[in-house]
């Protein structure tokens, strides 16, 4: 039964390829994942049987397990990804819609497996299709040739990253073989390797999340379609990475690598709060948003509370799916995602600016929304740390609130717009954006801090680390970042050093060490073509002319010396019979004469091997075998006498 | 069975030698019915070993052929050879089809890739060295004659180099056998007593001696750097099918070779070599990858990376030699390079066939006259990014499940080695990738059609149409198979461990 859970969308996927029935994918793809989510909903606590994955030495098992955490972010994912394709639905050409969404079901289908999956070896096969997934959306306009090069860096990047995954994963698969309980049990047994594989999951981790150093991936694949964005940024691939580290918390926290988890964290938090803030095009801006957000997911399991961090990771899905909404829908109208060619077209009669400015406060940090709770449990937390921890992320406070504010500015300016759209494309896509909001909001509402405590209940235990009981000194600090950043976001003019904002535009130089990279990378692999040309190449040919020119030499000593001697010895034969009794003469000298003729022509014969042809090689070449095989047996026959 | 399954390919072959030359379809139908039985056949093996995987040898015959020199015809079957003769009678079948049309020289096309199917059965299913070494040179000359016949313009020096690089290899193996021969009182070829017999377990000097003449030769076949540079000139000069069964099957039988005969016969000697060894296996792989990254001729950058993707299987026989047949890493080593065979003989058998495919519309195989193939030809392009993306090691694909192991095992006995393999895998998504953004997006621009190149398969250009039926007849099984273990290699992964688990028969 849970495998219908993302069996459902897979096979709307695979339904895609068929010729026929095209034009339903993008009702089955939609119908599939609303039967997921019914399932996965209800079904709460299941778990199934092991799939034999690979039989030797048990290390079996790809089960799935749908505990609480699992549960609660599979319904984050479905709903997200819902919303997305019921935006899609407005934004995507009908020709491209059987190819298209059949590509989302696929991606929300492993995304579903990842989240599901009982083993490390379950997750990391689904988190390398959730990889090949978006490679193939980012790039699915194939004439796009930059798309296209985005989609490559993006599925590039983030494999190198989970080639150490894969080491790591390979290791833990010999230690502990099995599901995670075993994986868990074996981490807390003191095995030096434990950290390494933790480090090793951590690097794969970063690449995913687009941390650093491995970021510039993400801000590139903006170039597909905002659909994809939306997912991408929210319920699926990005946040792979942080729901992975919440997911193995028991494996981390048996390590010591929790502070190098919070510096990861907070530090491409802090680097992407920077670079956002200098961007002009509006998904960049989002795109260097949701790396710093993950950074504060990631920092949150560092810092012991997994829980914020997943409450975390199911709010920036909700709100930065639909600000990627609103930049599409924006994008619709004005064929570009500059925020100064997007003022037309946000003056425009719509929901936009309402929801962008919810979406915003939101993401700010403002108590208005789910995220609030686990915000301010991570400050609490790290105010009871130490210095360094609180001060980065009253800092990201206040640079979150800033960029987002400006982004406002820039995209909206001062007049407020709100009115219902009249087109019936953008309808939908201001629906999908809406539901996604409210959500968001709504949730909020509901579990804000003065309601209940989520951190406190039975998710928070689920998932372990330490509770941080609600502070009015983080919630104050908090506020008044947000309140500040927004006001330094806000104020028109505030600009950097022309050279600095250049320089943090491009990811602070990361960009372009990737593209440095990616061409030392294809220089060295021509060098090794060369080197292999140079002198391998060679080496063949050269033994082929040998072998040649032997053949040659020893027809030409054949011909010089057996031919010559043969006839020197039928000569001498002859000259010596002459001389002899006439009366045996005819006898003798007619052997001697046979003798002659058949040594001519076994040097014809020789000669003839020598010719190229094909099938006197073969000739030569079974002989050879039958002289082999004949001395092995008169070596055999001799060793085996007594 | 086994015995029928490794003649009736000669026979037929013979019986097509019979027929006037005008009976084409009838050469054609007796030739693909007689591969389809040995698939029938060989699947009846698979599902036998998959049932009762620690069964050991079985449908075993036996016959006295040389008692003086202790050599018998003795043959087998077991979860290392069962699925490699469903590969080879899979291929060679597919190779009927996909050639169906062809008409130059078609009784011998016919008989030289029958008679090199009864040569790589014979390999797979011989347990004596002697009659061993006959099938691995049976199954070498046909090659030789349809790389030189039906290649293309330089295919008599590819050949002729193919034919002595592979010749010096087995020459080296041919000492290798006589040394275990030597090495087991009294002398026999017979695989079993000589595994039994341990020979050279106190004798470090001739035991790595024959080892390494057994490497070499193995070595050479597999290919391993520095022994390489036949395989790229073969692969670029040889028609379509040729390649298939080289690729697919014969470079196997370096690897096949070193797991059953290397390996448990030498396990000392194999030990003691395992590092250098192993650091051979992964400059293979890294070189392999980075040399295929450079290639602008695609069956060149293809047969490369089958230089990268054997490197796999040394590894994971590496793994094993260093932490022993019976230990975990080591079996876990043993099954992941026994499975990589099996997939990379599916995965690349089917590039080589959609290589063709391209070529006999387009008459070129250079990446960069190709662009928007997507949208010239769909189907292709969705199975061909599929074998990509199994080339390059996508869960879900059996690549990454014979990959995985590899490096599992690896990652547990030479550790510092897997890590650095680990960089091939990096670089051959690279490569794939930028292939695929080269030759499949992008705007539609492909060479005119027409050109055809020699050889080709059909005899005729079939324009810029997607793939027909024939084409689809051959692709798609290959492909389906790749997703079939790559989703789900349980079984047969399993029928491969109790092989391995009973390799060294003590």
């Amino acid at each position: 039964m849970l495998w219908l859970v993302p069996g459902l969308p897979l096979l709307v996927a695979a339904s895609a390829f068929l010729p026929q029935a095209r034009t339903s994918v993008r009702i089955c793809a939609i119908g599939a994942l609303a039967a997921a989510l019914a399932v996965v909903a209800a079904g709460s606590g299941g778990r199934t049987d092991d799939l034999p994955w690979l039989a030797n030495l048990q290390i079996g098992g790809l089960g799935l397990r749908a505990d609480q955490v699992a549960t609660a972010t599979a319904v984050v994912v479905a709903l997200v990804a819902l919303a997305v394709l019921g935006y899609s639905l407005g934004y995507v050409e009908r020709a491209d819609q059987p190819r298209f969404f059949g590509g989302m079901s696929f991606f929300v289908g492993v995304m579903l497996v990842l989240v599901l999956a009982d083993s490390l070896l379950g997750i990391f096969m689904s988190w390398e299709l959730v990889g090949a997934a978006s490679y193939l959306l980012i790039g699915f306009r194939r004439d796009d040739a930059q798309a296209q090069a985005s989609a490559v860096t993006a599925f590039l990047v983030t494999r190198i990253a989970d080639l150490a995954f894969l080491a790591g994963l390979a290791v833990a698969t010999l230690a502990a073989p099995g599901d995670l309980d075993a994986l868990f049990a074996w981490s807390r047994s003191g095995d030096a390797r434990v950290p390494v594989v933790a480090a090793l999951i951590l690097v794969g981790v970063a690449g995913k999340s687009a941390q650093l150093p491995f970021s510039a991936w993400l801000p590139q694949a903006m170039r597909g379609p905002t659909p994809v964005s939306a997912l991408l940024h929210s319920a699926t691939m990005v946040a792979a990475g942080a729901f992975l580290l919440v997911r193995l918390f028991p494996l981390f926290a048996a390590t010591p690598l929790l502070p190098a988890i919070v510096a990861l964290g907070l530090g491409s938090s802090l680097f992407a709060g920077l670079a956002a803030l200098a961007q002009t095009d509006l998904k960049r801006v989002l795109a260097y948003s949701t790396i710093g957000q993950l950074g504060e997911m990631i920092a949150a399991v560092g810092l012991g509370v997994p829980a914020a961090a997943l409450l975390l990771l199911f709010a920036q899905a909700g709100y930065k799916a639909a600000l990627f909404l609103i930049a599409g829908r924006l994008q619709h109208d004005a064929g570009t995602t500059e925020m100064g060619g997007l003022r037309e077209a946000a003056r425009k009669p719509g929901l936009a600016q309402a929801l962008f400015i919810v979406a915003g406060l939101a993401l700010a940090g403002i108590p208005i929304s789910i995220a609030f709770s686990p915000r301010d449990a991570i400050l609490g937390r790290a105010l009871a740390i130490g210095p360094f921890p609180s001060i980065a992320l009253v800092a990201i406070a206040i640079l979150t609130a800033a960029y987002i504010a400006r982004a406002y500015r820039l995209v909206f300016g001062r007049r407020l717009v709100i009115a219902l759209p009249r087109a019936r494309s953008r309808w939908a896509m201001d629906a999908a954006a809406a539901a996604l909001v409210f959500g968001v909001v709504g949730l909020g509402i509901a579990t804000s801090p003065l309601l209940s405590d989520p951190l406190g209940g039975s998710l928070g235990r689920a998932i372990g680390g330490s509770s941080a009981p609600v502070s009015f000194g983080a919630t104050g600090l908090g506020l008044l970042a947000a309140i500040i950043g927004a006001g330094i976001g806000l104020r028109p003019g505030a600009q950097g050093a022309p050279r600095l904002t250049a320089w943090a535009r491009g990811g602070f130089g990361l960009d372009a060490t990737l593209a440095a990279a990616a061409l030392g990378a294809r220089a060295a692999a021509a060098a090794f073509g060369r080197v292999d040309a140079r002198s391998f190449d060679p080496i063949g040919e050269r033994a082929a002319h040998a072998f040649g020119s032997a053949c040659t030499a020893l027809g030409a000593i054949d011909v010089r010396v057996f031919d010559a001697a043969a006839g020197r010895v039928a000569a001498t034969g002859l000259r010596l019979f002459r001389l002899n009794d006439r009366g045996d003469r005819g006898v003798v000298d007619a052997g001697f004469d046979r003798a002659a003729l058949v040594l001519r022509a076994a040097g014809d014969r020789w000669r003839r091997v020598q010719t190229g042809l094909l099938e006197q090689y073969l000739v030569a070449v079974g002989a050879w075998l039958v002289v082999i095989v004949v001395a092995a047996g008169a070596v055999a026959l001799r060793t085996a006498r007594p | 069975m086994i015995s029928l399954a490794i003649f009736l390919p000669l026979a037929a072959g013979l019986l097509i030698l019979m027929l006037p030359e005008r009976r084409a379809t009838l050469m054609r139908s007796i030739a693909l019915g007689a591969a389809l039985i040995t698939l029938g056949i060989s699947a009846i093996f698979v599902a036998d070993v998959i049932r009762t995987p620690l069964g050991g040898m079985r449908f075993g015959e036996r016959l006295d052929w040389l008692p003086p020199l202790g050599s018998s015809y003795v043959v087998g079957v077991d979860g290392l050879s069962a699925p490699l003769m469903a590969l080879t009678a899979l291929l060679t079948a597919a190779v009927f089809i996909y050639s169906w049309r062809m008409t130059e020289h078609l009784r011998a096309w016919l008989f030289l890739f029958l008679v090199l199917e009864t040569g790589l059965f014979g390999v797979f299913a011989i347990q004596d060295l002697l009659l061993f070494y006959l099938f691995f040179e049976v199954s070498l000359v046909p090659m030789y004659f349809i790389i030189g016949v039906w290649g293309e313009a330089e295919a008599r020096q590819a050949a002729l180099k193919f034919f002595l690089y592979t010749r010096a290899g087995s020459l080296a193996m041919l000492l290798g056998f006589l040394g275990l021969y030597l090495g087991v009182n009294p002398h026999t070829f017979d695989l079993a007593t000589i595994v039994a017999a341990h020979p050279y377990a106190r004798d470090a000097l001739a035991g790595g001696l024959i080892l390494l003449a057994l490497v070499l030769g193995f070595g050479v076949k597999l290919p391993i750097v520095p022994l390489h540079s036949w395989l790229p000139a073969a692969h670029v000069e040889a028609p379509t099918g040729g390649s298939v069964l080289l690729a697919g099957v014969l470079l196997k039988l370096g690897g096949y070779g070193l797991i059953r005969i290397a390996l448990p016969a030498l396990p000392s000697a194999f030990a003691a070599w395992a590092w250098p060894i192993g650091i051979v296996a992964v400059v293979s792989i890294v070189y392999g990858a980075a040399v295929a990254f450079a290639q602008s001729d695609l069956k060149r950058m293809i047969a490369f990376t089958s230089v990268n993707h054997m490197g796999y299987v040394l590894l994971g026989v590496t793994a094993a030699a260093a932490a022993g047949i019976g230990s975990a890493p080591g079996r876990i080593g043993l099954d992941g390079a026994t499975l990589q065979m099996v997939s990379h003989g599916l995965i690349t058998g089917g590039l080589f066939f959609a290589v063709g495919m391209l070529q006999d519309r387009a008459g070129t195989r250079v990446i960069a006259r190709f662009s928007g193939l997507w949208r010239a030809a769909p189907i292709y392009a969705t199975l061909v990014a599929v074998l990509f993306f199994g080339s390059l090691g996508l869960p879900g694909l059996s690549g990454f499940a014979s990959e995985f192991q590899v490096f599992a095992g690896a990652l547990g006995s030479v550790g510092p080695l897997a890590a650095v393999g680990l960089v091939g895998v990096g670089i051959t998504t690279a490569m794939f990738l930028v292939v695929l953004q080269r030759v499949f997006a992008g705007p539609s621009r492909l060479p005119a059609e027409g050109a055809l190149a020699p050889g080709a398969a059909h005899g005729r250009s079939v324009g810029w149409s997607d793939l027909g039926r024939r084409e689809l007849l051959v692709l798609v099984p290959l492909v389906a198979l790749v997703v079939v273990i790559g989703v789900l290699p349980g079984p047969l992964v399993g029928a491969i461990d109790g092989a391995t688990t009973l390799l060294s028969g003590r």
